[in-house]
């Protein structure tokens, strides 16, 4: 079973100044307990697609269209508001880029974490007989697992933390408490936005860590949007690139970072700063990117690709399958050989 | 190398920088955020300085303070010969010609209401003495230096994205020449594919004009690749000082070796390396641990740790270190 298969995900938002397509035509399938990272740059639609999945987008503005949209084994493609409300937190669920905004600053975070179990895990509270729980029954044993739960995201002192409130954490704490709700009722699959884009370093490593030992313990899928190559590597499985609300090219980590089909993840790669690195000059791609609302004739990145021939400038390549699982969005990548760095 | 043998451009000695907080009630004892305490370093000319820590370890703070905007509690700065923390005002300000910053944020370092023109050419109308026409022709070639167009003088900020933005920040630091220029995070806001471009025209401009940098960076193979010598700083303390390469090589205090063990690096063979991570998040500066620093998140912490200030001591020529470990070596 798949825990995530998109299938020709279009996302359109109409604007006074034009008509933005963020997303075009995107498919994305996720294996069980599989880590799968979309890379792109700010503006490639990699967050609009992890919202479509979602259903998070309002429409209007947005005009979401999908073939097919089916989650750990439900389709959710024609879900109501309603309904996919018990679907989100249970099935799938979502880590922010910035905790302090995505958590309620007026309520202490164990309570935030209770609600979660309050709200899906209602067949959890029965007695040895079948019985449901009586109200204040369901509060503590929420409280109980909050506390398990805190502790699994290595916060000391969970039950002291139970009682804090956003404010009174750290980053890389409240980065935690967001691992913990997503963690909360074993998903099928977990998003998370940029987990670390707003952390140091050495925290950006603990947190890490955390959410890819909880990944891998409970066998949940992850879907990491990231414009962070150094993250992706160490943490992804398999790997889409989004240039301009398309998918350019997509394969398994180790291959994808060992020989760059298209021109754009090669130069992307390239322009990673590396500490074991001995080059004098940053490999630079020109120029940069194209405006949303006028996107460029034929391929997407013809404008500031270095190998872009008469073709890449009249016609959009299509996504060729290549052995091994891989896809490319180039006219050229057979005849593209790049420089041994 | 031969920087020892040149006269440093700045210099500062036992430097401390220290912000009161409010008090929580009427009587309580004044408390300090020590930011920057006791930082003595050089900077030579034409080299590229950096300093690297996480955040809240007064990377800002002593930047400010060697451009003469951070009041200095104690210590010493020199700029070209000059006793910087001993002007006045006025001083301050011819002072200051020489020295330029280029902020982290594009986005919010740029005046939305001033065209580009405006924006570039305003340092040199504090400066005064320039005609119009003259300032058109310098803001023109100067824009045609850092990869834009004499075209685009009459837009304005919104009209550009986040690596030309960048590029109109260093047109207006560079207009006037200076000795010295600060880039604080300069390309941290901007896209992954842009920040090659940016870091290589600060290099092409360095070389050209014989700037001076003061490179500010949490990205630790961003300094390596820039800067010759560089600071690693904790909580306001130096803890490894001098040549980038020694320091990278052989890194001695157990805080660089952590900090290069966090940092998640790509590796052409697609292979993640091993590494040991560090516990625990920084300390308040506020209360910061006795003795040294690091203690308490520290792998390799002895009892003494807790107890006294290791010493800024020797390892090699230009490599310091601030650490026990070494302390004992130099003795």
């Amino acid at each position: 079973m798949k825990a995530l298969e998109v299938e020709n995900l279009k996302v359109i938002f109409p604007t006074e100044a034009g008509i933005v397509r963020a997303v075009e035509g995107i498919d994305i399938h996720i294996d069980e307990g599989e880590c799968v990272a979309i890379v792109g740059e700010s503006g490639c639609g990699k967050s609009v697609t992890s919202l479509a999945v979602m259903k998070l987008l309002t429409s209007p503005p947005a005009i979401v269209r999908v073939d097919k949209l089916v989650l750990g084994g439900i389709d959710i493609k024609d879900l109501s508001d309603k309904q996919m409300q018990k679907v989100r937190g249970k099935d799938v669920a979502m880590i922010f880029q910035d905790a302090l905004t995505a958590l309620n600053p007026v309520m202490s975070v164990g309570k935030q974490i209770d609600e979660i179990f309050l709200a899906h895990g209602r067949e959890h509270f029965i007695d040895e007989t079948g019985k449901a729980l009586p109200y204040f029954a369901r509060k503590k044993e929420a409280k109980r697992r909050t506390i398990e739960a805190l502790k699994l995201v290595g916060i000391s002192d969970a039950e002291l933390r139970y009682r804090a409130y956003p404010h009174q954490l750290s980053g890389g704490m409240r980065q935690r408490v967001l691992i913990a709700m997503a963690f909360a009722c074993n998903p099928h699959l977990i998003i998370a936005d940029e987990p670390t884009t707003a952390l140091d370093v050495t925290i950006q490593a603990q947190v890490l860590d955390i959410l890819k030992e909880l990944q891998r313990k409970q066998k949940t899928s992850l879907m990491l949007i990231t414009h962070d190559l150094s993250i992706v590597m160490n943490m992804a499985d398999r790997i889409y690139v989004m240039y301009c609300g398309k998918i350019v090219e997509s394969a398994r980590t180790p291959d994808l970072f060992r020989q760059p089909l298209h021109p754009y993840t090669h130069g992307l790669l390239g322009s990673v700063a590396r500490i074991d690195d001995t080059r004098e000059r940053f490999v630079q791609i020109p120029s940069s990117l194209p405006s949303p609302m006028h996107k460029p004739e034929g391929c997407y990145f013809h404008p500031r690709c270095v190998y872009a021939t008469e073709r890449c400038r009249q016609q959009m390549p299509p996504l060729e399958e290549l052995e091994g699982g891989r896809c490319v969005r180039c006219w050229n990548y057979k005849e593209i050989c790049y420089d041994k760095q | 190398m031969t920087s020892n043998e040149r006269e440093p451009l700045l210099k500062m000695e036992h430097v401390s920088v220290a912000f009161p907080v409010k008090k929580d009630f009427p009587f309580q004892k004044k408390r300090f955020v020590k930011a920057v305490t006791d930082v003595s370093l050089e900077i030579y000319p034409g080299e590229t300085f950096g300093v690297v820590g996480e955040s809240g370890c007064g990377k800002s703070t002593l930047a400010n303070c060697t451009l003469g905007m951070q009041r200095v509690d104690a210590g010493k700065i020199f700029f070209d010969g000059q006793e910087l923390t001993a002007m006045n005002e006025r001083r301050l300000k011819e002072a200051r010609r020489s020295m330029q910053v280029i902020f982290q944020d594009p986005f919010s370092s740029l005046n939305p209401r001033f065209s580009v023109f405006d924006l570039i050419s305003e340092p040199l109308r504090i400066k005064g003495g320039y005609t119009y026409a003259e300032m058109r022709r310098t803001v023109g070639e100067m824009l045609r230096e850092v990869g834009l167009s004499e075209g685009d003088m009459d837009r304005f900020p919104s009209d550009f994205s986040g690596g030309q933005k960048q590029r109109i920040g260093i047109a207006r630091a560079l207009i006037l020449k200076p000795k010295y220029l600060v880039c604080d995070e300069p390309v941290s806001a901007l896209d992954v594919s842009v920040h090659a471009q940016i870091l290589n025209l600060l290099m092409d401009l360095q070389e050209k004009y014989h700037i001076t940098y003061l490179f500010i960076s949490h990205n630790l193979a961003v300094v390596k690749r820039v800067s010759s010598r560089a600071v690693v700083m904790y909580l306001g303390k130096v803890m490894e000082y001098g040549d980038v390469q020694k320091i990278f090589h052989h890194p001695s205090h157990p805080y660089t070796r952590a900090l290069m063990d966090s940092v998640f690096d790509v590796d052409i063979h697609g292979c993640p390396r091993e590494r040991k991570r560090l516990k625990g998040e920084v300390p308040s500066p506020i209360n910061p641990p006795a003795g040294c620093r690091f203690c308490g998140r520290c792998p390799e912490e002895q009892p003494r740790c807790s107890r006294g200030e290791p010493p800024l001591v020797q390892i090699e020529e230009d490599h310091y270190a601030a650490c026990f470990l070494h302390a004992d070596k130099a003795e």
